[in-house]
C-alpha cells in the first residue's frame, strides 16, 4: 500500500529498496528519488503522517513543492489526434519492407513460417511479389514520404535473395525517384545463396545486410538447416566473410549478424563465434527465439539464465570501469546494457507531469516507422506480426491505409484502459499490438497476460539503474542522507 | 523573351518567382520526384515538372537553386551542372558548392557558369575595432525554430517598401533571393574559428560596408537559426548567432516568425519582455508560418516541422487574439507569414518618418 497525504490522494509512485538505501520511482516526474528509511516507511504505510517528525513533514512538503509524490494520472489514453495520424501516414513514412518472396531454402526449427501446421502464422510458399505490386509499393512510398528526409527500402522473405532479379529491378527503379532524399536499402538474409553478382550489387548500393547466424557451427546447425537436414553454418559463415571483402574497408561496413539465442544452449559456447576478428567490422545483435507466433514456447534453463546474468554483471563492471579494462561487455548482453543506459539517461530529462492525454510507451505508429508489404500487397505494421490476423492488416497497395485499423493498433492501451492508467510502469511498457492479437482479434484480456512480464522488465531495469548509481556513490564514495535524484 | 529552367525547385524559391516572370516567357520549375511543394504556383508562364531532362531541351538557361539540405542532393547537382555545361547551357548557380567544384565548373563553362553563392563582401577585423551605428532603419526577422523560412516575410516587406519608393537593402540566408536583389548573409563570419567578440565586430563591419555602398533607407536582415534554445532535448542552435548579431546591430523593428500552436498571447508577450533583455528589442510583430512542430521531435531529440493549411494559421491567430485575458497588455501584432507586409510596412514607415524628423 502506498501512503496517502491528508487529502487522501495516493502518490503515483513505486517503492524500491537496495541493500543499503531506499527509493521511490515517481511516475509523473519519471525519476528515482533516494529517500531516508522513515520516509520510505511512511510511503509504504508503515508510519502515519502524524508519526513523522517535523523535519520529515517539511521534507515531504518540499518534495511535493517540486512536483514529486503527485497523484496525477493520464486522463485519456490516446497516442495522438486522428488528424495527426493521417498526416504521419500520408507524409512521413520512413521505411518500407517488401516481402518479395515467401519461399525459403532453409527449414529453421524456430521459424514461425517453417511449420505448415502452425495456425498462428502463414507458412513458406513458392509465392513471389509481382513487379506491379513492387512498383506500386515504391510509388506509394514516394507519395507518402514527402516530409521524411531519409527513406529505407528493405527486402524480406522467406529468403529474399531467391527473388534477386526482382530486388535488382526495385533498386534500379527506386534510385532516380528518390533523388533529393537519403535513400537506403536493406536486406534480411540467411546468406546461403550468395553469388558474386549479388555481393557486388549489395556493396555497390551500400546495402545494409542483416545475416542470421546463431553461433558456432554446432549451435547454428542445431536449428538452422536446409530442407535435406544438412546444417547451413559453413555456407553462411563463408559468405559472410566473402561479402565483407566487397565493401570499402575505409568506410563503415553496414553488415551485421543477428544471433537468435536458444535458451537451451550454452552462452559461453555461443560466444566463441565472436572471437573471429571479422566481428571487429561486423555488428552483432542478439534476440531470444520469439515464441509469440510459434506453438513451442521457450523453456529457459536455470543454467542459461545464470550465465546471462553473469554476462550482464560483467557488462556492468565494464561500463562502470571497475575492473580497469579487464572485462568486456559481451555483444550478447549489449542491447540490455544499452537499454539500462538509455533509461538512466531518461531519468535526467526534466519531466513535469504525466500529460492529460497520453499513452504507454509500447506501440509505434503502425505503417509510419515501418510499413511491411506482403507479396500480395497487403499492409502490416511490421514483419513480426501474424499475416493471418485480420486485426494486423492496415490496408493495401490497392486501397491505401485503413486509418481506423491503424488507429486501433496504435491505441491498444484503450483495451486495458483502467489497468494502463494505473500502471506505474506505463512509460516503459514494451507491449505493442502484437501482444493484443488473439487470433485475429484485438483483446484486452489476451494483452493482460503479457503485462506482468513488461512490469517485471521495467522493475528489473530500475534496480539495475539503482545499482549503477550506488556503485558510483554509495560504494564508491560513501552514502549521504540527502535527496539524491537521478 | 526566353525560357529558363530552375532546378531543384522548392518552396525556398517561391518568393523570388515574381522577379523572373517579367524577364522570361516560360519558367520550368523542376523539382525532384520525392519533394513536395506547399506553395501553390498560379503564375502565368510557370510550369511544374519532375523530369529534368524533359525540360532541359526547352531552355538555354538554367538556375541551380539553393536548398536547405545541400548534402543530400550535392552529387546529383554536380552531375546536372556537368551535363548542362557539356550541352552549352548557361548556368546561374545559387547552390553552395565546394571550392574545387566551383573551380572545375568555371574552367569548364567560362562565362557560361555564373556562381552567385559567393560572398561579395569580405570583411577583416580592424586593429582597434569600434562599433558602427546604422543610419538606416533595421528590421530584424528571426525564426522561433530552426528550419522555418523567414525569407517569405523579408521579400514581401522589401517589395512593399520598395513599391512605396523607399530604398531597401535585404540581407538573406536564402541565396535564391539574389534574384530579387538581396545580398547573401555572411555566414562565413559565424563559421569562422575566431573569438565570439571578433564575430560581433566583423558582422558590424559587414553592415557598415553594405550600408556605405547602398545607402538604404531600410535594412531588412534575416537572422539565421532559431532565436532561443527550445528545450534541453532540442537546443535549436542555442540562440548563439542571433545573440551575436543583436550585439553588432540594433533592431528598430522586429518580426518573430513562429510556427503554430506554440503558446497563447501571454507566451509571446512574456517572450517579448525577455527579448528586450537578451536582444535589446521587443517583438513588434509575430508572423505565423504554416508549420507545426512534430510532437515526436522531443523524443527523437531532432527538430522536425510539418506543414499545415492556411486555415490553421487564421484559426491560431484568432485564438491568440482571444487569449488576451486579465488585462494583459497587447504590445504585439499578429498576422499570417505571407501577409506580413501589410502589418509591418506602416510601422516601419512611421519609424522612418520619425527618423527624418530627428535629423
Amino acid at each position: 500500500m502506498i501512503a496517502s497525504d491528508r487529502k487522501g490522494d495516493k502518490p503515483f509512485i513505486k517503492l524500491f529498496r537496495s541493500p543499503r538505501n531506499y527509493y521511490f520511482y515517481d511516475v509523473n516526474k519519471n525519476s528515482v528519488v533516494h529517500i531516508p528509511e522513515r520516509i520510505y516507511k511512511y510511503l509504504d504505510d508503515h508510519i502515519t503522517y502524524e508519526e513523522l517528525w517535523d523535519e520529515e513533514k517539511t521534507y515531504v512538503a518540499e518534495l511535493k513543492t517540486k512536483g514529486y509524490l503527485s497523484s496525477n494520472k493520464i486522463n485519456t489514453l490516446s497516442y495522438c489526434t486522428r488528424e495527426y495520424l493521417d498526416y504521419l501516414l500520408s507524409n512521413c513514412i520512413e521505411h518500407i519492407t517488401l516481402q518479395i518472396t515467401q519461399a525459403c531454402n532453409l527449414c529453421c526449427s524456430y521459424c514461425p513460417y517453417a511449420d505448415s501446421d502452425n495456425p498462428l502464422q502463414r507458412h513458406h510458399e513458392n509465392k513471389n511479389m509481382s513487379w506491379k505490386v513492387a512498383k506500386d509499393s515504391i510509388d506509394f512510398l514516394l507519395n507518402h514520404s514527402s516530409d521524411s528526409k531519409e527513406v529505407t527500402i528493405s527486402f524480406y522473405g522467406g529468403e529474399p535473395t531467391l527473388a534477386f532479379a526482382l530486388m535488382k529491378q526495385i533498386v534500379e527503379y527506386s534510385k532516380p525517384l528518390f533523388v533529393g532524399k537519403i535513400l537506403k536499402f536493406a536486406i534480411t538474409t540467411n546468406a546461403t545463396t550468395f553469388t558474386e553478382e549479388m555481393m557486388q550489387f549489395m556493396a555497390e548500393n551500400q546495402m545494409n545486410v542483416l545475416i542470421s547466424l546463431d553461433g558456432p557451427e554446432k549451435v547454428h546447425d542445431k536449428n538452422r538447416r536446409f530442407k535435406n537436414g544438412k546444417g547451413s553454418f559453413q555456407i553462411t559463415y563463408n559468405n559472410l566473410k566473402r561479402l565483407v571483402t566487397y565493401y570499402d574497408p575505409d568506410k563503415f561496413v553496414p553488415i551485421s549478424i543477428n544471433m537468435v539465442l536458444d535458451p537451451r544452449d550454452d552462452i559461453q559456447e555461443i560466444e566463441t563465434l565472436l572471437s573471429d576478428p571479422i566481428f571487429d567490422r561486423v555488428m552483432v545483435s542478439t534476440s531470444l527465439i520469439d515464441d509469440t507466433l510459434i506453438q513451442k514456447k521457450n523453456e529457459v534453463s536455470d543454467a542459461f539464465a545464470a550465465k546471462m546474468q553473469y554476462k550482464e554483471f560483467l557488462g556492468f563492471i565494464n561500463e562502470l570501469n571497475l575492473a580497469k579494462n579487464k572485462t568486456q561487455t559481451s555483444p550478447i548482453v549489449s542491447p540490455y546494457i544499452n537499454s539500462i543506459k538509455d533509461m538512466y539517461k531518461s531519468f535526467k530529462k526534466e519531466a513535469l507531469s504525466l500529460p492529460e492525454t497520453g499513452t504507454p510507451g509500447g506501440p509505434c505508429v503502425p505503417g509510419q516507422h515501418r510499413l511491411f508489404v506482403s507479396t500480395d500487397g497487403t499492409f502490416y505494421p511490421c514483419e513480426r506480426v501474424s499475416e493471418k490476423s485480420e486485426a494486423m492488416k492496415i490496408g493495401s497497395i490497392f486501397t491505401g491505409f485503413n486509418y481506423d485499423k491503424a488507429e486501433a493498433l496504435l491505441n491498444i492501451s484503450q483495451l486495458t484502459d483502467k489497468k494502463c492508467k494505473n500502471c506505474w510502469a506505463l512509460i516503459y511498457c514494451n507491449l505493442c499490438a502484437k501482444y493484443a492479437d488473439d487470433n485475429g482479434v484485438l483483446s484486452g484480456e489476451y494483452k493482460s497476460k503479457f503485462c506482468k512480464n513488461s512490469c517485471d522488465d521495467a522493475e528489473s531495469k530500475i534496480y539495475d539503474c539503482i545499482m549503477m548509481k550506488e556503485s558510483q556513490t554509495v560504494y564508491g564514495k560513501g552514502m549521504t542522507q540527502e535527496c539524491i535524484v537521478f | 523573351m526566353h525560357s529558363i529552367l530552375i532546378y531543384p525547385y522548392s518552396d525556398m524559391f517561391f518568393q523570388v518567382l515574381d522577379n523572373l516572370t517579367e524577364k522570361f516567357q516560360n519558367i520550368y520549375l523542376c523539382k525532384p520526384y520525392s519533394w513536395k511543394c506547399y506553395r501553390t504556383i498560379d503564375k502565368v508562364g510557370c510550369f511544374i515538372a519532375s523530369d529534368f531532362f524533359e525540360c532541359f531541351g526547352l531552355c538555354q538557361q538554367i538556375i541551380i537553386a539553393d536548398v536547405i539540405d545541400r548534402n543530400i542532393i550535392y552529387e546529383d547537382i554536380k552531375k546536372k551542372i556537368e551535363i548542362a555545361l557539356d550541352n552549352d547551357k548557361k548556368i546561374y548557380c545559387c547552390f553552395k558548392l565546394k571550392s574545387e567544384d566551383i573551380e572545375l565548373f568555371v574552367n569548364k563553362g567560362k562565362e557560361r557558369f555564373v556562381y552567385l553563392a559567393n560572398d561579395r563582401y569580405c570583411v577583416e577585423l580592424d586593429i582597434q575595432p569600434s562599433l558602427f551605428y546604422s543610419n538606416a532603419i533595421v528590421v530584424g526577422i528571426g525564426n522561433l525554430l530552426t528550419g522555418q523560412d523567414q525569407s517569405v516575410i523579408a521579400v514581401n516587406i522589401a517589395h512593399d517598401m520598395a513599391s512605396k519608393g523607399y530604398s531597401v537593402l535585404h540581407i538573406s540566408s536564402n541565396i535564391n533571393t539574389v534574384f530579387g536583389g538581396a545580398i547573401k548573409f555572411p555566414t562565413y563570419i559565424f563559421e569562422n574559428i575566431c573569438h565570439d567578440v571578433d564575430k560581433i565586430y566583423l558582422f558590424n563591419k559587414f553592415i557598415e560596408q553594405v550600408e556605405m555602398e547602398h545607402r538604404p533607407d531600410v535594412i531588412i536582415l534575416e537572422i539565421p537559426y532559431g532565436m532561443l534554445k527550445y528545450s534541453n532535448s532540442l537546443h535549436n542552435g542555442f540562440g548563439i548567432v542571433p545573440f551575436l548579431i543583436s550585439q553588432a546591430i540594433s533592431f528598430d523593428y522586429f518580426v518573430l516568425n513562429s510556427p503554430l500552436s506554440i503558446g497563447n498571447a501571454a507566451f509571446y508577450e512574456t517572450m517579448s519582455s525577455g527579448f528586450l533583455g537578451r536582444f535589446g528589442c521587443n517583438i513588434d510583430l509575430v508572423s505565423i508560418e504554416n508549420v507545426q512542430m512534430d510532437p515526436i521531435s522531443e523524443e527523437r531529440e531532432e527538430l522536425h516541422l510539418f506543414h499545415t493549411d492556411s486555415i490553421d494559421v487564421n484559426n491560431y491567430i484568432d485564438f491568440l487574439l482571444s487569449s488576451y485575458w486579465d488585462n494583459l497588455e497587447k504590445t504585439i501584432e499578429y498576422c499570417p507569414f505571407d501577409l506580413c507586409e501589410f502589418s509591418a510596412s506602416d510601422s516601419i514607415i512611421s519609424k522612418l518618418s520619425s527618423n527624418v524628423d530627428s535629423m
